[in-house]
């Protein structure tokens, strides 16, 4: 007799992620957060004049800032024991991939990065713990106009005032704690901007590592789509597990200008000790299209919801999520927007899997402003709970302050439908092989939208995890 | 003369968001004294003491508490035999009065109750109202509203419950007055197979704040919720509705839904909703749906075909939309006493 696999409920096979490089040939900062320590992570940088004061406000604001207390619970986050700042010595970014060193190769080697870059990207930016170890952009794509650069390099170069002018403009240090964090302590992200009518046929990608352990990695990500220009962006992240706490308070911030079009991908897969204390934003001009594309793997605790201000008339976004919470996860994700011109629209649709004692949160919040009559906004967010350990909750908010609106909400938690399993069983498939196709068909439409590589990991790491939904 | 005010929290979220937002509970003026309530009531309260649960209404700890530790008028009812009977209570507070009431409800196994309050009074009057629910196993109680107090009132309408295995709370409540307007309900469904089926309608208009907050507990295994809530903005009326559907862990088979739909008239209307469901059992089902907006062009454009103006068919859908609820009130006089507030606000 044939053996059958029997299925079991899996955690995602992490082997690729948790790959650890030793860290003692690492230049790092003494853990904690003062003053002094701010002050030298600015002299290390080189940074002007204008953003150490910046840095340092951004430190005053963060000490006056209360922890939130409508999330999950962060107490298990201690800045004295986190690192803000570690890079590898004699460490300088490269432009050539082979000349980045042996380990960090490897690393990225084994994260699949350079294959991708040969394969469908326009450009790669690699973090490696607090600095770009790899900056790269294709030819015919820098020849367009297109810019791509490391964050830091951007400070000094002939984008300099561009940056400066929307440096945490979007995201003020005064928007929450981390928000502040990042203000004081960013290093590493990417600049990027895309000229006027120009339209990048093929993704660009940042891919941040965090491998220091009880680190805290702070990228700062600025992209700017000029008038008429289409882009398409992707951010992975992942981390090696450690039994202590580390810490992500990136920060993205995204100017889409009159017409042009951006489309944000993420794959988060942090490891299941991490933080994720992240703020996306975006900015829509008339005319103009944002969409997000995210899925929430890893962390231990995560706060992720990128938000979109359409401030110009006829603007739309689209935001279409995943987010799969496993044992020990606390995922709290959803998405953000703001109407704030006449004849927008937002669409907004979640699905959220909990399961293994996981919790799952979608949160979300929606506003319509009086100067944006005739917007159009629909929410959709649908749960999957696996068993009565897990917790999976909903809490979307709506605040319509124009009667021209036209608002359509609706949200679903369930377990996998009986029927559905009935149904494929009474055309020949198994109970085991139901549920896993039901599971899979319920992340679906997320898988579709993303880039066809990302979407077969995406629903690897799906199938791993449902293998034997039953046990 | 009203007493000095003190201000107190209601109408907390039970999983709380982004306080920016300013929509995870509302702020109430409080006196420091009430006064005895303007009310008139048909039926029997009950003849000896009753053995009353502790029970949490939906506008919170801090309210439960100002009415349990102040010296507020208590109106006990228990069910009888005779269930086709309702009891009444008509609240008419006066010009400047802080009134406040509470009214115990019990509901004996295998027995029915219907209670129907109406609320009018006169200009600045203030209404404190708490409402307990004990419902046995086997046991219902209907519970019919209906405010229609004048523009310049303040109602707070605080409801909580238990319900036993198998037994059953109907809510009908319509809003359809008044300047201030703090609604509540925390209903537990505790026993297996309990039920909790509510509609609510409110009508806002001029300035008025409606501030509502609804809450079903799934604990019993196979219990069932369900929302309907039906609103009407004009003017530069405000409206923040909470409502959460809650399965605990044990709460298998259970089932909740909860509808909200908002018709929006005013041109300076706001609006703020927040449909929960917190869920800690797999084997539940929980749904939640709105809609939010004017009306729709294909509705205006049918009833244009017809000869309806934009105006009129404005009208007609809006008393539509609370007549919904009010044809669910099952008396004669309340319905018709629901029926012509609607119409006079038209």
């Amino acid at each position: 007799m044939a053996s059958r696999e029997k299925t079991q409920v899996a955690d995602i096979d992490r082997t690729i992620y948790d790959i650890r490089n030793e860290d003692k040939d690492a230049y790092r900062f003494t853990s904690g957060l003062t003053e002094e320590i701010v002050r030298k992570l600015s002299e290390e940088k080189n940074d002007p004049e204008w953003m150490r004061d910046f840095r340092l406000k951004s430190l005053e604001i963060y000490n006056s800032l209360p922890v939130p207390d409508w999330g999950p619970d962060i107490s298990g986050l201690n800045m004295d024991n986190i690192a803000t700042y570690v890079r590898p010595k004699n460490n300088r970014m490269q432009g050539n991939w082979e000349d980045v060193p042996e380990d960090i190769k490897n690393t990225f080697e084994h994260l699949g990065i350079p294959e991708a870059e040969r394969k469908y990207l326009a450009g790669v930016g690699a973090q490696y713990d607090s600095e770009l170890v790899y900056h790269n952009i294709r030819k015919e794509v820098a020849e367009q106009g297109v810019v791509y650069l490391d964050f830091e390099s951007s400070l000094t170069s002939e984008y300099a005032d561009m940056v400066k002018d929307h440096f945490m403009h979007l995201v003020p240090p005064t928007d929450h704690k981390f928000a502040a964090l990042h203000g004081a302590v960013w290093s590493g992200g990417s600049f990027v901007y895309i000229p006027k009518n120009v339209d990048v046929t093929i993704p660009l990608q940042s891919y941040f590592r965090l491998n220091a352990k009880g680190a805290g990695q702070f990228e700062h990500t600025l992209i700017i789509v000029d008038e008429g220009a289409s882009l398409h962006f992707i951010e992975g992240c992942s981390a090696p597990r450690y039994n202590v706490a580390n810490l992500h308070a990136g920060c993205v911030e995204l100017f889409v200008r009159k017409n042009a079009k951006l489309r944000y991908s993420t794959i988060e897969n942090w490891s299941k000790n991490m933080y994720n204390l992240n703020t996306k934003r975006a900015i829509v001009e008339e005319g103009g299209v944002m969409e997000w594309v995210s899925g929430s793997f890893g962390s231990h605790v995560s706060y992720l919801y990128p938000m979109t201000i359409l401030n110009g008339k006829e603007s739309r976004m689209e935001f279409t999520g995943i987010t799969f919470a496993g044992k020990g996860q606390n995922l709290d994700t959803g998405a953000k927007v703001v109407h704030n011109a006449p004849n927008t629209s937002s669409y907004i649709n979640t699905k959220s899997i909990s399961k293994d004692g996981g919790v799952g949160t979608f949160r979300s919040s929606l506003v319509i402003n009086k100067n944006a009559p005739h917007s159009k906004a629909s929410v959709s967010c649908e749960s999957l709970m696996l068993d009565d350990r897990s917790r999976s909750d909903t809490i979307p908010a709506m605040d319509i302050r124009t009667k021209d609106a036209d608002v359509g909400h609706e949200a679903q938690i369930g377990r996998i439908s009986d029927e559905a399993v009935f149904y494929l069983m009474s055309r020949g498939i198994s109970e085991e092989e139901a549920r896993a196709m039901i599971v899979s068909g319920f992340a679906d439409n997320v898988s579709k939208e993303l880039p066809l590589e990302y979407a077969v990991e995406m629903n690897n790491l799906i199938r791993l995890e449902m293998k034997g939904s039953i046990g | 003369m009203m007493e000095k005010e003190n201000t107190i929290r209601v109408n907390r979220l039970p999983a709380i968001t982004w306080h920016t937002l300013k929509i995870n509970d509302a702020t109430l003026s409080v006196p420091d004294r009430f006064t005895a309530p303007t009310c008139t009531m048909e039926g029997n309260l009950a003849s000896s003491p009753v053995e009353f649960k502790e029970i949490r209404s939906g506008s919170g700890e801090a309210f439960d508490s100002l009415l349990s530790g102040t010296a507020v008028q208590t109106y006990d009812v228990v069910s009888t035999d005779n269930a086709e009977v309702p009891v009444r209570f008509h609240f008419a507070p006066v010009s400047d009065a802080a009134e406040a009431a509470v009214l115990r409800l019990v509901a004996k196994k295998n027995e029915n109750l219907t209670v129907i309050t109406d609320i009018t009074g006169e200009e600045h009057a203030s209404l404190y109202l708490q409402i307990l629910l004990d419902i046995d196993q086997g046991a219902t109680v209907k519970l019919v509203q209906v405010q229609a107090m004048p523009s310049s009132s303040i109602l707070v309408n605080a409801v909580g419950g238990t319900v036993g295995e198998n037994g059953n709370v109907e809510l009908v409540q319509l809003l359809l007055g008044g300047e201030k307007t703090y609604a509540s309900s925390r209903i537990s469904l505790s026993g297996n197979e309990s039920k909790l089926n509510a509609s609510l309608a409110y009508l806002g208009e001029k300035d008025s704040l409606t501030d509502l907050n609804y809450h079903a507990v799934h604990e019993g295994k196979r219990t069932e919720s369900s929302f309907e809530t039906y609103g009407v903005l004009r003017d530069n009326s405000r409206k923040t509705y909470r409502g959460t559907i809650d399965f605990l862990r044990g709460s298998s088979g259970s089932v909740g839904t909860e509808y909200e739909d908002v018709l929006l008239l005013g041109e300076d209307v706001r609006n703020k909703s927040i449909p929960l469901i917190l869920c800690a059992e797999e084997d539940v089902q929980g749904a939640h749906g709105a809609s939010i907006g004017q009306l729709d062009d294909d509705m205006l454009f049918y009833l244009g075909s017809r000869g309806i103006d934009p105006k009129t068919a404005e009208k007609l859908m809006a008393k539509a939309k609370l007549d919904t609820v009010a044809h669910r009130i099952g008396d004669e006089k309340a319905e018709e006493m629901a029926e012509t507030t609607i119409e006079g606000q038209f």
